[in-house]
């Protein structure tokens, strides 16, 4: 039987979940909400992340951005090489789009915050 | 001098929420805050995680704070100051009056009601003895979460991290994913104190060492520091001079813990807590003087942002309450805990019959398979299974108020 215990990162509360494979499925406990179900099967056969950094413009300022749903763990560094070489938006806002569908994932990358220095 | 109804110390999360809770009661008030912007630390935070409770919906920092600072701006009777420092507190026959340094000018505001809710800072250098000299490239990691997210600097490209705290353990991500090396977190005691899902998602996804009950003993560098000695630590946290080994790196960053900005207050000699270095506050999160409320970090550090949303609005809303004097006061009941529990806040709750009251805790080191249980009267009130419970996360459990009699007891059973 494949089993994997984890910590459901969902939300800060940290359930301890422990999943199992039991005739075919996918069977995930410990976890206090359905969020924790959902990623623990998620984590079982194919695990996600978000991916949050900042993008430095040429003038000193920065961008914080976040992928605005989860990209595949294993490509979190092509992710984070991809938002970096970036071609440089003109005025960027709170909540702009930085990257497009990144990596043919279908997620956005965009921006969280402006920071002025 | 600006009259009004409740006066805020600190436009972070709490404050922002506080002032969403003050318009909400009918009463006015005023933000001062003394940074350039609102959202206060959450503006470093640029990771996400933020929200999932108040919102339903997985934010970073920046983020959660811009949601709060539109119902703020929504709010017709919150007026706010930027780059307003607070520097005095002061009692007047009305009440309170707060002055603050505003660029050249003074800014005095009098209120009814006062809320401290200016955050925490961190445990410097100095708080850990570190022998050896005092090289550059030693940052507390909020300081070096500053320099990297707000203003795009580097910090270093080897670095160790003292203390497993949160912000510790999002530096250790945050460093990897800018080209650093993280060679590893020490921590002295044999657990981290940062959060579950930090330690998967930052440290284990980056395979970043984690050594527990280890410490960093001495620190060697003439300008620019070149490395630091490690050492296992006994029983009694000290560390084996045998084991002692060298690391080669050139930056070190402390995450060794937060201190409540309390001092703003210290004339007042409040009712203090050892355990959390801030005030004693009852349900209404009021300290022991009458009209000075106290939420958020400066009460206790969270690591949760939306128990300080929830804590700043309720403090919020009762201030505004007392300030318009319509908050109902009773016989106070003293919380009591057993020793797994550090602390309790609030630590008193009043008879008021009706309506729920939310009491938070953390325990003293992680225990499996517990139950959490409140009891009253003898009977017990709340019973709740946690099969994990650990030293990093705050616990929360809501009381029915109708069920207190002249005590209130917490405890933890743990079955392993
Ligand atoms: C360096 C650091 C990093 C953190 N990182 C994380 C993280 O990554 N994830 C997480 O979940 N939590 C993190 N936390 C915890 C986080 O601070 C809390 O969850 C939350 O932000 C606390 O809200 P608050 O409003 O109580 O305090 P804060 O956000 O600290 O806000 C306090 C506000 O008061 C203002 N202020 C202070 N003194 C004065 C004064 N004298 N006059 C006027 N204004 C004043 C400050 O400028 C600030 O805006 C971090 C804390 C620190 C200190
Ligand atoms: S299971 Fe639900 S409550 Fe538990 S950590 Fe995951 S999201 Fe949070």
């Amino acid at each position: 039987m494949k089993k994997l215990e984890t910590i459901c990162i969902r939300c800060p509360i940290g359930c301890h979940l422990v999943v199992t494979e039991q005739n075919g499925e996918v069977v995930v406990t410990g976890n206090r909400c359905p969020r924790g179900a959902e990623y623990g099967k998620q984590e079982f056969t194919r695990p996600m992340r978000t991916v949050t950094t900042i993008y430095k413009m040429s003038n000193g300022d920065t961008l914080s951005v976040r992928t605005k749903g989860d990209i595949e763990k294993s490509k979190y560094w092509d992710v984070i090489k991809t938002i970096k070489s970036a071609p440089e938006p003109k005025n960027p806002q709170f909540g702009d789009v930085l990257v497009h569908n990144i990596l043919d994932s279908g997620v956005d990358v965009i921006i969280t915050a402006v920071n002025k220095n | 001098m600006i009259k009004t109804d409740v006066v805020i110390i600190g436009g972070g999360p709490c404050g922002l929420a506080a002032a969403c809770g003050v318009e909400k009661s009918g009463a006015k008030c005023v933000i001062l805050e003394r940074d350039e912007r609102l959202g206060g630390i959450l503006n470093q935070c640029i990771h996400n995680g933020f929200g999932l409770h108040v919102f339903n919906e997985e934010l970073t920092g920046p983020e959660y704070a811009h949601r709060w600072i539109d119902k703020v701006n929504e709010c017709k009777n919150v007026k706010y100051y930027l780059n307003s420092f607070v520097y005095m507190i002061e009692c007047t026959p009305n009440g309170y009056l707060v002055s603050a340094y505003n660029d050249e000018d003074l800014i005095e505001v009098e209120a009814k009601a006062v809320i401290l809710a200016l955050g925490c800072r961190e445990k410097p250098a100095g708080s850990v003895q570190l022998l050896g000299t005092r090289p550059s490239g030693i940052f507390t990691a909020g300081c070096a979460q500053k320099l990297i997210n707000i203003e795009g600097k580097s910090v270093g490209k080897r670095v160790v991290i003292l203390g497993s705290g949160d912000i510790g353990l999002i530096m250790a991500r945050r460093l990897t994913c800018e080209g650093a090396t993280v060679l590893g977190i020490y921590e002295i005691m044999p657990q981290s104190g940062g959060l579950a899902r930090n330690i998967t998602q930052c440290v284990k996804d980056f395979n970043i060492p984690l050594n527990l009950s280890t410490t960093v003993t001495r620190v060697e560098g003439d300008k620019r520091l070149t490395g630091v000695y490690v050492a296992p630590v006994d029983q009694k946290l000290q560390p084996v001079a045998e084991l002692e080994k060298f690391i080669p790196c050139d930056t070190l960053l402390l995450s060794v813990g937060l201190l409540p900005e309390i001092e703003i207050a210290n004339d007042f000699q409040l009712e203090f807590n050892p355990t959390t270095n801030s005030y004693c506050v009852d349900e209404y999160f009021q300290t022991s003087k009458t009209g000075l409320f106290c939420a958020g970090n400066v009460l206790h550090v969270n690591d949760l942002v939306d128990n300080v949303s929830r804590e700043g609005q309720h403090a919020g809303e009762c201030a505004g309450l007392y300030a318009l004097g319509k908050l109902p006061t009773a016989e106070k009941v003293e919380i009591t805990f057993d020793d797994h529990i550090k602390y309790t806040a609030p630590k008193y709750i009043y008879k008021t019959g009706a309506g729920e009251v939310q009491v938070s805790f953390r325990v003293n080191k992680n225990y499996r398979r517990t139950i959490i249980r409140a009891i009253s009267g003898g009977v017990e009130i709340s019973r709740r299974p946690a099969p994990v419970v650990t030293a990093g996360e705050m616990q929360t459990v809501t009381i029915d108020k109708s069920k207190i009699q002249e005590d209130l007891h917490f405890e933890i059973q743990v079955l392993e």
